[in-house]
C-alpha cells in the first residue's frame, strides 16, 4: 500500500514540475460531400480539455498547444464526426483542407441520439423490486465512433443488454471532474440529470479497461462528461418530441453563449418530458430537468465554472408479473401498481426524486502543457419510492399469488371458475382503492395507553396506507486531476477523489387513505410474539404511537459513507506501440446510525455502529500495436480490490447494526484483446474478453410467507465467483457515399464458478443463528440479459440532408436470474436426480429469442436560406424513430426467479418467475429549432 | 420581441401548461345502505335445505344477516358468521383478515346459487366447491362479488341468553349464534393462558362451568391474538359462538372484551 502511494506521488511530482514547449494548428473544416466549408463545428482537444470552433468560413486557428501526439475531435451537436491525430511541434502546422465526412446539416448526426435515451429510460422505469443493472454505458454511447457501441446503443439498448453482463458499479461516471459513483453503493443515478441531453453531449468514453485520460475507470470503462458552460457550443435551441414510450412529450430549451468577449459564457437549458400514461397502463412521467452554467476566464491560466443540475421527477412505475397473470388479463404490459380511484387510474409505486447538485470547477493551466482541474460539489435532495403499507389486512396487492386460479391447482374446479372470472374481468387484477377507503372508514376504534403514557385515541384506524421509502441525502465531493505530457513519448496523469456521503433513510406516511392514524406496530413481531408488546415496536422510546400523514415510521437511519481514490497513470506512445500502465487507491468507510431502538433488537438498532472500512486498490496496463496506419492491435489488463455496497455489509440496515462476519473486497481479474481497423470507408473491431470476480458479497431482502419465516429476510450470499467472458465484432462499412452498411455481435457467457454459501436471517427471530448452506449454482447463467445480440442495417444518407436507417436485430440466450435457495440440497430433498420433477427444480429457464427491426430517419432545413428574411442562421431538424416495427410483444426483456420457495412441497410453480415484457411497437419523433 | 424570444416565450408557455394529474378524488366514506333485494331466504330455511349432508346449492336462494363474529383476533379462521334472527351460519372466505370487509354488525348478503353447504363434525357451514377429499373449501377472493353483497355497518347483533345447564349438550337450534352465559367461571384457576402456542396446538380446549358445575368447553386457536392472556379467574359472564365438535358443544371466543369475570368464584 505504501509504495502504491509513493509511485503516485512519483508520479504526480512528475507532472508538477517538467516544462515542454508549445506550438500551433489551423485548418478548415469542409464537406466531403458538398465541398462546402462548415461553420460552427466544434474542435475538442481531449488533451487540453478545450473546445474550438470554426468560424463562418469553416476555418480555425488554435495557439498555445502543448507540442506532441495531440487527438482532435470534430463535432456538431455533440456527435462526434471525425477525429485525427496532429504532431503539434515548434513550427505551426496547417492541416489545410480536412474532410469529414457527415455533413453537419445531416440529422442523422443531429439528434438521433434521443432514441437511445428513451429506450434505455425504459429500463430504468419499470424493474420494479429487481436490481437496476441497466446498462448505463449505453446512455452515452451516442457521438463515439466506436461501431460496437453504436450498435449496443441503437439496437440492443431497447432489449435488456447490459454490456459484458457486469454490474453498474464497475463502470465509473464523471462530471466536470467528480466522480458520480455513489460512496455507498457504487452505482451512479443517472435521474439526477435526466433530461439534460442537450447540455451532456460533450462527453468521452473508455469501453473496457482501457485508458481514459482524465480517470481511472472501472472494468467496465469511465463515462466522463464536460458539462460546463465553456463545454457548449454555442447554440440556442428548441425542441419538441412525441412518443409513445416512458413519456408522450419532451420539449427542452437551451441557450448557450460560448465565451464571450467578456470572458463569460454561460449556458442555460430547461426540459420536460411527460406523459399522463406511458406505454405501460398506470404508468405516468412527469419530470422536470434544470441546468445553469456560468463561467469566467480568469486569466490566459484560469478558469472558473459554476453548474448546477436538478431533475425533479415524478413517476408511477410498473411491475413485473408472474406469466399467469399476463395470461389471464391477456395483456403483456400488465401493471400491478395501478387501480380504479373513481375515474382516474391511480398507481400506488409513484418515485419522486429531487436531488441538485451544484459544482465548482477550476481549472489551471499551470503551463502549456500542464493542466490542473479541481472540482468541489454538494448534492443534496430527497428521493422517494412510495408504496403500499397495511396491518392486519388482507393482502391489497393486485397479483397477490393466493387469489390466482394457480393458487388452487389441487381443485381444477375452483381454478377454472377462477380462470374465467379473471380472463372476462382483468381490471379485477388492478388496485381496488374504493376498499382500502371503505375499509379505512369502517375501522373505528378508540386505544388507551398509547405514545407510552396516557393517550389515547379515537378515529378511523387506517389498515392500508401508502408510505415512502425515503432517502435525504447530502454529499460534499472534492476531485482533482492533473495532466502533463512530459516528453514525446511521455505523458503523466493522475488524480484524487474525495466523497463524504450522509444519507437519513426512514418510511414516511404520506396518505391515510380516509383513515385518521396509523399505528407504528411491527405486524409480523406481533404475530411471531404475541405476548411481548416490547417486541412489537418498531421504535422503543416512542411506543405505541399513533401516526400520522407526514410522519416518519417503521425504521428511521442514516448511512454514511466516505470514500477517497487516489489514481496515477503513465502513457508512452512510441511509433509502433503506445502502451499505458495506471494505478489506484482507495479507502473507504460505511457506518450506520440508527435513530429507532427497535423492539426486536434493542441493544443493536439505535446509535452508531461500528466503523467498517477497507482499502482497496487497483492496477492496469495496455497496450496498442499500430501495424500500420490502419490497422492496430490492443490488449488490456486490470486487476482491482474493490469495497461491497454499504447494503451488502450491513445484514439488515434498517433494523439493526449487524454486519457480515468478515466483509470483504471483491477482487477482478480482467483482460481484453481486440483488432481494430480504421480504413476509409470501414471501421471494424473485434474484442476478446474475460474478466474473473471473485468473492462477491450480496444481500438481498424479501418478504418469505414460508410457514418457517412469515417474516421479511435477509439473504446473505457470499464468496460469490463469476466469469465473463465474449466476444464482440462491428463493422462499419460505406458502400457509397451515401450508403453505410453496419453489422455487430456480441457473444457472451456470464456465468458462476462456484458454489457459494448463503444463510438466511429472519428479522424477525432475535434466536436463531442461521447455518450456512452450499448453494449449486455453479456454471448457472447470471440473470444479465441478453447474452448474444446480433444487428445488421444500413443507413442511406443523401445529399439533400435526409436519411434513412433501417435495422435488424436478433436477441438470444437471455437466461432467467436464478434463486439461489432453489439450488440447494433441501429444495429436492427425495427426489431422484433422475425425475423430471428434479430438472424443473434445478433447471435454468432461457427466455425466446426473439427478431425485430427498427426503423429511422430525418431531415434538416437550413431556414435562414429557404427564407430571407431570416437573418440568422437557423436549422429545423426533423427525427423519428420506430421500434419494434413488427409489433412483436411477445418478448420477454427480463426475467427472475422469486427467492420464495416452497421447501414443504419442493414445488417450484408456488412462487413462479416473474418477466418483463419488451414495449411492442414504438415511435420517436422530433423537431428541433437550432438559432 | 425578436423571433427567438418568441419561440422561447411559447416554448416555455407548452412547458408549464401541460399537465399530469397527481390528486385524486377521495371516494366515499362507509357503506350505511343495504343492497336492495326485494326478497330474501332465511338461514334457517338454507339450514333445512342442507337435509343431513348439505350439497351444492341449486337453487336462487338470498340470505342476508348481520355478522355476529369475524376473524379480527384471529380466533375464527377464513370465515365469518352471520345471523339473520332465525339461525346463524359460517361463510367460509378465502383471505386473512375477513374483519376488514366483514366486521361484527355489518350486514351481509349471498346469493346462495351454486356454493356449497356441509356439516363439518355436525357444524353446518357454507362454502365453495369441494375439494379432492371432499371438504368445502373458502369462496375465492375474487369470486366474492359474485356471491357476497355487503350492506350497512353498524346493525345490532342478534344474541341469545343461555344457561350453562342449557347448552351442555348440543342444541342445534343454537349452532352458531351468539351466546351471553351468565354466572360462569373457568374451570381451573392456574391456566396461565387461553391456549397453548400454535407450534404445541393448533387449538386447546379449556373448560367453563357454573356453580353447579353445568360445564363447556372454551375452544381457542394458538394462532389468535390473545392465546397468551391469561384466563381471569373469577366469575362473571361471557359471550362467543356456540359451536359442536361432533356432538361436544365448545364455545368459541370472539374477544377477550367478551370476557367479564370480576365477581368471586362461586367455588
Amino acid at each position: 500500500m505504501g509504495k502504491i502511494i509513493l509511485l503516485l506521488f512519483i508520479a504526480a511530482t512528475n507532472v508538477l514540475f517538467a516544462q515542454p514547449g508549445t506550438g500551433s494548428m489551423r485548418g478548415r473544416i469542409v464537406d466531403l460531400q458538398t465541398g462546402t466549408a462548415l461553420r460552427e463545428v466544434q474542435l475538442l482537444l481531449p488533451r487540453i480539455r478545450q473546445l474550438f470552433s470554426t468560424d463562418s468560413n469553416g476555418y480555425f486557428s488554435i495557439s498555445g498547444l502543448p507540442q506532441g501526439a495531440c487527438t482532435v475531435q470534430v463535432l456538431t451537436e455533440g456527435e462526434v464526426l471525425d477525429s485525427f491525430f496532429v504532431a503539434i511541434g515548434q513550427a505551426p502546422v496547417d492541416l489545410g483542407a480536412i474532410l469529414v465526412h457527415a455533413p453537419v446539416l445531416n440529422p442523422a448526426y443531429s439528434t438521433t441520439a434521443d432514441i437511445p435515451v428513451l429506450a434505455l429510460e425504459r429500463i430504468y422505469t419499470e424493474d420494479d423490486g429487481i436490481q437496476s443493472n441497466a446498462p448505463s454505458m449505453l446512455l452515452n454511447a451516442a457521438g463515439t465512433k466506436d461501431p460496437f457501441l453504436n450498435a449496443a446503443t441503437f439496437s440492443f439498448g431497447q432489449y435488456n443488454f447490459r454490456p459484458r453482463g457486469y454490474d453498474r458499479q464497475n463502470q465509473q461516471v464523471y462530471l466536470n471532474g467528480l466522480l458520480m459513483n455513489d460512496p455507498a453503493s457504487g452505482t451512479v443515478l443517472w435521474a439526477r440529470w435526466s433530461g439534460l441531453n442537450d447540455v451532456f453531449k460533450n462527453q468521452s468514453i473508455t469501453y473496457g479497461s482501457g485508458l481514459h485520460q482524465q480517470a481511472y475507470g472501472g472494468v467496465n470503462g469511465t463515462v466522463y462528461f464536460d458539462a460546463g458552460a465553456f463545454d457548449q457550443p454555442v447554440q440556442n435551441k428548441v425542441s419538441y418530441a412525441l412518443s409513445n414510450r416512458a413519456y408522450n412529450n419532451r420539449l427542452m430549451l437551451t441557450h448557450s453563449t460560448g465565451e464571450r468577449k467578456s470572458s463569460w459564457a454561460h449556458t442555460v437549458s430547461l426540459s420536460r418530458r411527460w406523459a399522463e400514461e406511458g406505454y405501460v397502463p398506470g404508468t405516468f412521467l412527469d419530470a422536470w430537468s434544470g441546468f445553469a452554467s456560468v463561467g469566467k476566464v480568469l486569466n490566459e491560466r484560469n478558469r472558473l465554472t459554476v453548474t448546477l443540475i436538478a431533475a425533479h421527477t415524478v413517476r408511477g412505475r410498473s411491475g413485473a408479473a408472474t406469466e399467469e397473470v399476463y395470461q389471464l388479463t391477456g395483456n403483456p404490459y400488465y401493471n400491478p401498481n395501478w387501480g380504479w380511484q373513481g375515474n382516474e387510474k391511480r398507481n400506488a409505486r409513484v418515485s419522486r426524486l429531487l436531488q441538485p447538485l451544484v459544482i465548482l470547477q477550476y481549472e489551471y493551466k499551470l503551463a502549456e502543457h500542464l493542466v490542473f482541474s479541481t472540482s468541489l460539489g454538494f448534492q443534496t435532495g430527497t428521493g422517494s419510492v412510495f408504496s403500499l403499507d397495511w396491518y392486519n389486512a388482507i393482502d391489497p396487492r393486485a397479483d397477490y399469488y393466493r387469489n390466482l386460479p394457480g393458487y388452487y391447482a389441487s381443485n381444477p374446479s375452483v381454478a377454472q371458475q377462477l380462470q374465467e372470472k379473471l380472463s372476462g374481468n382483468p381490471e379485477q387484477l388492478q388496485l381496488n382503492w374504493s376498499r382500502f377507503y371503505a375499509v379505512n372508514a369502517a375501522n373505528r376504534e378508540t386505544l388507551q395507553g398509547l405514545n407510552g403514557g396516557n393517550d389515547s385515541i379515537s378515529g378511523r384506524r387506517s389498515l392500508y396506507v401508502i408510505g415512502a421509502d425515503e432517502e435525504q441525502a447530502r454529499r460534499i465531493s472534492w476531485g482533482s486531476q492533473l495532466q502533463r505530457k512530459y516528453s514525446e513519448q511521455l505523458t503523466l496523469s493522475g488524480g484524487a477523489q474525495l466523497s463524504y456521503q450522509y444519507t437519513r433513510y426512514a418510511r414516511r406516511l404520506t396518505d391515510l387513505l380516509g383513515g385518521d392514524y396509523f399505528l407504528n406496530y411491527n405486524m409480523f413481531a406481533i404475530q411471531q410474539y404475541p405476548s411481548q408488546p416490547d417486541l412489537h415496536q418498531h421504535d422503543l422510546d416512542h411506543p405505541d404511537r399513533a401516526v400520522k400523514a407526514g410522519e416518519r415510521y417503521r425504521y428511521h437511519y442514516a448511512a454514511i459513507a466516505a470514500r477517497a481514490l487516489l489514481w496515477g497513470q503513465c502513457e508512452m506512445e512510441f511509433r509502433k506501440i503506445t502502451m499505458f500502465s495506471s494505478l489506484r487507491a482507495g479507502y473507504s468507510t460505511y457506518q450506520r446510525i440508527g435513530f429507532y431502538r427497535n423492539g426486536l433488537y434493542p441493544s443493536s438498532s439505535a446509535g452508531a455502529s461500528p466503523l467498517q472500512s477497507f482499502a482497496t486498490y487497483a492496477a492496469k496496463a495496455g497496450l496498442t500495436w499500430k501495424l500500420n496506419g490502419r490497422n492496430y492491435l490492443i490488449l488490456n489488463a486490470a486487476l482491482s480490490m474493490d469495497e461491497p455496497a454499504f447494503d451488502h455489509v450491513f445484514i439488515a440496515p434498517r433494523l439493526r447494526n449487524q454486519v457480515i462476519a468478515q466483509a470483504q473486497l471483491q477482487r477482478t481479474g480482467h483482460m481484453e484483446t481486440g483488432y481494430l481497423l480504421r480504413a476509409p470507408r470501414a471501421n471494424f473491431k473485434a474484442v476478446l474478453y474475460a474478466t474473473g470476480i471473485t468473492n462477491t458479497t450480496i444481500i438481498k431482502r424479501f418478504y418469505n410467507d414460508e410457514p418457517q419465516y412469515q417474516s421479511f429476510v435477509n439473504f446473505v450470499m457470499d464468496k460469490i465467483n463469476t466469469q465473463h467472458t465474449g466476444i464482440e465484432l462491428a463493422l462499419n462499412y460505406d458502400v457509397t457515399r451515401m450508403i453505410s452498411w453496419n453489422i455487430a455481435a456480441a457473444l457472451g457467457q456470464a456465468f458462476y464458478t462456484n458454489r457459494p454459501s448463503v444463510r438466511v436471517y429472519n428479522d424477525n427471530d432475535t434466536a436463531t443463528r442461521p447455518g450456512t448452506k452450499e448453494v449449486f449454482i455453479k456454471n448457472y447463467y447470471l440473470g444479465t440479459g441478453r447474452q448474444s445480440v446480433y444487428t445488421t442495417g444500413i443507413t442511406y444518407n443523401s445529399k439533400r440532408f435526409w436519411y434513412l436507417r433501417l435495422n435488424a436485430n436478433y436477441i438470444d440466450r437471455n437466461y432467467v436470474a436464478v434463486n439461489p435457495a432453489r439450488r440447494s440440497v433441501e429444495a429436492a430433498e427425495f427426489i431422484e436426480q433422475s425425475d423430471p420433477a428434479f430438472l424443473k427444480i434445478f433447471g435454468q429457464e432461457k427466455l425466446p429469442a426473439a427478431f425485430t427491426l427498427d426503423l429511422s430517419g430525418g431531415k434538416s432545413f437550413r431556414l435562414n436560406k429557404i427564407n430571407k428574411r431570416i437573418r440568422h442562421s437557423t436549422t429545423l431538424y426533423l427525427n423519428f424513430g420506430l421500434n419494434n416495427v413488427w409489433n412483436k410483444r411477445q418478448i420477454k426483456l427480463i426475467g427472475y426467479e422469486q427467492l420464495r420457495y416452497d421447501f414443504t412441497n419442493n414445488n417450484p410453480e408456488k412462487f413462479p418467475s416473474k418477466y418483463i415484457y419488451a414495449f411492442g411497437r414504438t415511435f420517436f419523433a422530433n423537431l428541433s429549432v437550432k438559432f | 420581441m425578436t423571433a427567438s424570444c418568441r419561440i422561447f416565450f411559447l416554448a416555455i408557455l407548452l412547458l408549464c401548461n401541460a399537465c399530469v394529474k397527481e390528486s385524486f378524488t377521495v371516494p366515499g366514506g362507509i357503506q350505511d345502505t343495504d343492497p336492495a333485494i326485494p326478497e330474501y331466504s332465511t338461514i334457517a330455511a338454507l339450514r333445512a335445505d342442507m337435509g343431513s349432508s348439505g350439497g351444492k346449492i341449486s337453487r336462487d336462494i338470498l340470505i342476508s344477516g348481520v355478522v355476529i363474529a369475524d376473524d379480527r383476533q384471529g380466533n375464527l379462521y377464513k370465515q365469518v358468521i352471520i345471523d339473520d334472527g332465525t339461525a346463524a351460519m359460517p361463510v367460509l372466505l378465502d383471505a386473512y383478515n375477513l374483519y376488514n370487509d366483514f366486521p361484527v354488525g355489518r350486514r351481509l348478503s349471498i346469493r346462495c346459487k351454486d356454493l356449497y353447504t356441509r356439516f363439518y363434525y355436525k357444524l353446518p357451514q357454507l362454502g365453495f366447491a369441494p375439494d379432492d377429499k371432499g371438504n368445502i373449501t373458502p369462496i375465492p377472493y375474487h369470486l366474492w362479488d359474485q356471491y357476497l353483497l355487503k350492506g350497512s355497518h353498524g346493525n345490532e347483533v342478534p344474541l341469545t341468553t343461555v344457561l350453562p345447564a342449557d347448552i351442555r349438550k348440543a342444541v342445534p337450534e343454537l349452532y352458531n349464534r351468539l351466546v351471553h352465559i351468565r354466572g360462569v367461571q373457568f374451570a381451573d384457576t392456574s391456566l396461565p393462558r387461553y391456549a397453548q402456542p400454535a407450534e404445541l396446538a393448533g387449538a386447546t380446549s379449556i373448560w367453563l362451568m357454573d356453580c353447579d358445575s353445568n360445564a363447556i368447553q372454551v375452544r381457542t386457536s394458538g394462532y389468535c391474538s390473545f392465546q397468551s392472556f391469561r384466563p381471569p379467574a373469577g366469575s362473571g359472564t361471557l359471550t362467543a359462538v356456540y359451536t359442536v365438535f361432533n356432538n361436544t358443544p365448545q364455545l368459541v371466543l370472539r374477544d377477550t372484551a367478551d370476557v367479564h369475570m370480576r365477581l368471586p368464584r362461586c367455588f
